[in-house]
């Protein structure tokens, strides 16, 4: 059996953005073959929204269902050795279920997840609005300085569902940080 | 053992000249001797030449006491290392070059040259990460690298 994750990493060696986008997509069409659903959340799907400014080493992913999901994993060559951690000896890419004993938490709305497609099949990533509302939530709970929900609202503004953020802020009681944050965006739009 | 020389950049060292210059003009202004500002400080004359000269390898104790005998001007000395409430200014495009070429493993040149010669303007260090975000972005869309397409995106290989 090809070892693809090993193609992977060899074909990406500078480009890790690539590299785990095409992981992500690997592991969710086998999920998807035997009728899971896996969506990529987290520092991943922030680097993906922000073509790789912000990198990091994990690649973050809620499964609709956790059947399965260690099968999968194995086949492909991962070891789980903690937690929800699996790692692989050809890639330095950390794969993680946060919520694999929890089925079906993806922290926002199915229907505003995108499709990323790659030559190892496709993933799919949280919605723009949900990883902006996650990342202010770090702010506003876990006083994280960074500057990511300005980025990512800048980059993607035409896209955005602003209705929508503002709903979910509300729902996450951080709608004075939104709207702090949507001031800030103004000054440099 | 041989003595090392300290070599400075030359733009290094004009700035030294330069602060040592207005030294020497400060000097002058007060209508202080050389003689007479090397006791109050208590260095030699030859010592304080060579600030008036911007030398580099004087100590900046020395600097700072010299200024210290001119009114209390060494109290700007730490003016100098403020960061202006930790907002320091970077050259945003810079700033950005450096971070795009370093990502994709290119040479800083190759990417001043492709960006062509735009002006740089000046920024927090804050805004330089979210313009070089959006730049970044825009510019995989531009470049074909992550393409839209109907309820998502592809990766390309360019």
């Amino acid at each position: 059996m090809r070892n693809l994750v090993k193609e992977i990493g060899k074909k990406f060696q500078n480009k890790p953005m690539q590299e785990r986008m095409s992981i992500a997509a690997l592991i969710s069409e086998q999920a998807q073959k035997v009728g899971n659903y896996l969506v990529v959340v987290g520092g991943s799907a922030v680097e993906f929204y922000t073509a790789a400014s912000y990198m990091t080493k994990d690649l973050d992913f809620v499964a609709k269902d956790s059947y399965r999901i260690a099968e999968i994993m194995r086949g492909l060559g991962f070891t789980c050795q903690v937690g929800n951690y699996w790692t692989h000896p050809d890639t330095a890419v950390i794969v993680e279920f946060p919520t694999a004993s929890r089925d079906d938490v993806l922290e926002g709305d199915y229907d505003k997840v995108l499709q990323v497609e790659t030559d190892y099949g496709t993933a799919n990533v949280i919605g723009i609005e949900d990883i902006i509302i996650d990342r202010l939530c770090g702010r506003e709970f876990w006083h994280d300085k960074n500057t990511l929900p300005e980025q990512l609202i800048l980059s993607h503004y035409d896209e955005i569902d602003f209705a929508y953020l503002r709903q979910q802020a509300a729902y996450q009681l951080i709608d004075r940080t939104l709207d702090e944050c949507l001031d800030r965006v103004e000054r440099y739009r | 053992m041989q003595k090392r020389t300290l070599e400075l950049l030359p733009e290094i060292q004009n700035n030294l000249t330069n602060m040592g210059t207005q030294i020497r003009e400060i000097r002058l202004r007060k209508k202080i001797t050389a003689t007479e500002l090397a006791e109050r400080v208590g260095i030699s004359r030859m010592t304080l030449l060579a600030v008036e000269k911007g030398t580099g390898t004087v100590a900046i104790g020395i600097y700072a006491a010299v200024l210290h005998a001119l009114d209390g001007l060494d109290k700007n000395l730490s003016k100098l290392c403020s960061d202006n409430n930790n907002r320091r200014k970077v050259n945003l495009n810079e700033w950005a070059d450096n971070q795009y070429a370093m990502q994709r493993n290119m040479p800083v040149e190759l990417r001043v040259a492709e960006r062509g010669n735009h002006k740089y303007r000046s920024a927090t260090e804050e805004d330089a990460l979210i313009y070089a975000a959006v730049h970044a972005w825009n510019n995989a869309i531009k470049t074909g690298w992550i393409e839209k397409r109907k309820g998502g995106y592809r990766l390309c290989e360019i």
